[in-house]
């Protein structure tokens, strides 16, 4: 944005341009504005009243309408721009979708650097020293009831006389396991 | 924000126009302008603050004409611009017959090529604070000027401009 004012200008308004704008004029083009802004006692001033007509010269002329096929080019641009947005949107609703998978995801492991507090070192020693101790109640009360139901009974086994004879084959196929025994026979 | 911006569109975009077609020399260029001006509104628009915008729109149009001048005059130089303001104004002089070029017509072209002619602010003031009727703060935004320095200088351009006007009913007569 340049605002630099423009130094090119015709030769023949050069010189009477740059007289005016100096300060010491300052206070009474000052005035003379006033005047013709309010259009108060301009008939003793000819040079006045004619500023005062070229500005009312000015102000009849009106502005045109803007072209309808300006207006659509115009409109038709932000259009291709809200469709530009809506691809962003949806490619940031893609990354931010991907980011939460990652932040909640149950198989990553847990961020490193992740300080105790003293309070969370109490709460878990609590947890603990709670389950040790029902824990130890839990078994005195099963060692009492479970306990004597544990002692093996001592049961008499009586003799058993079958009286079976032996195999007719026992040493059939005891020799091809044991070449020692073929060959003592 | 659409509906804001055809608002706007409608509200300013004659007025934004007509600022260009008094500062260039083309009608095309003109109109490039203000499209390019509406263009960057949209893109600034989620930041603007409601009542701001005709200023900005104000600044922007009138810097992309001064870009678009001294780019002209940098490609082309002084003499081919005004072969192309001839030019123009023979297309003009085509499109609309010599039967129905009033004598308002053409004394309407010799105001906005004297308009045209005026060096910067000066040219911007004539048209912002007395074709355009904008109010002295807005004017004064605009050109970085003070309240008062806006209703000086405009007072030295209007000067100027009449100067102009004479000395080309003069050259006429003669």
């Amino acid at each position: 944005m340049n605002k630099s004012p423009e130094l090119t200008r015709n030769s023949s308004i050069n010189e009477s341009n740059r007289t005016p704008f100096l300060d010491e004029k300052f206070q009474t083009d000052l005035a003379k504005e006033a005047q013709i802004q309010s259009a108060m006692q301009l008939n003793s001033d000819l040079e006045l009243s004619a500023d005062r007509s070229l500005k009312e010269n000015l102000s009849r002329l009106d502005a045109p309408d803007l072209p309808d096929a300006l207006r659509r080019a115009a409109l038709d641009q932000t259009r291709h721009a809200r469709r530009n947005s809506g691809w962003l949107a949806v490619a940031a609703a893609l990354v931010l979708s991907v980011l939460v998978v990652m932040a909640f995801d149950p198989f990553a492991e847990p961020a490193p650097g992740v300080a105790l507090t003293n309070q969370d070192w109490a709460e878990l020693s609590l947890a603990l020293e709670t389950l040790n101790s029902q824990g130890q109640q839990i078994a005195q009360v099963t060692r009492k009831q479970v306990g004597p139901h544990l002692a093996l009974p001592n049961i008499a086994m009586p003799s058993l006389e079958l009286q079976l004879e032996s195999l007719p084959y026992p040493n059939s196929f005891r020799r091809w396991f044991q070449p020692s025994l073929s060959q003592s026979q | 924000m659409k509906q804001r911006f055809e608002h706007l569109i409608d509200a300013h975009g004659g007025r934004l126009l007509q600022l260009a077609q008094l500062m260039l020399t083309s009608a095309s260029d003109a109109e490039d302008v203000v499209q390019d001006s509406l263009i960057k509104l949209w893109g600034q628009l989620p930041e603007l603050d409601r009542g701001a915008e005709r200023a900005w729109l104000i600044t922007c149009t009138r810097n992309a004409c001064l870009d678009r001048l001294r780019a002209r005059k940098r490609q082309t130089g002084l003499l081919r611009q005004v072969q192309s303001v001839d030019r123009e104004l023979e297309r003009h002089i085509d499109q609309l017959g010599p039967a129905s070029i009033t004598q308002r017509q053409e004394q309407s072209k010799q105001l906005h090529e004297a308009i045209r002619q005026l060096p910067e602010p000066a040219r911007s003031l004539i048209i912002l604070r007395d074709i355009q009727d904008e109010d002295i703060a807005t004017v004064a935004a605009t050109l970085t000027l003070t309240p008062n320095q806006v209703k000086v200088y405009t007072f030295r351009a209007r000067r100027a401009l009449r100067q102009q006007l004479e000395e080309t009913c003069h050259e006429q007569v003669a």
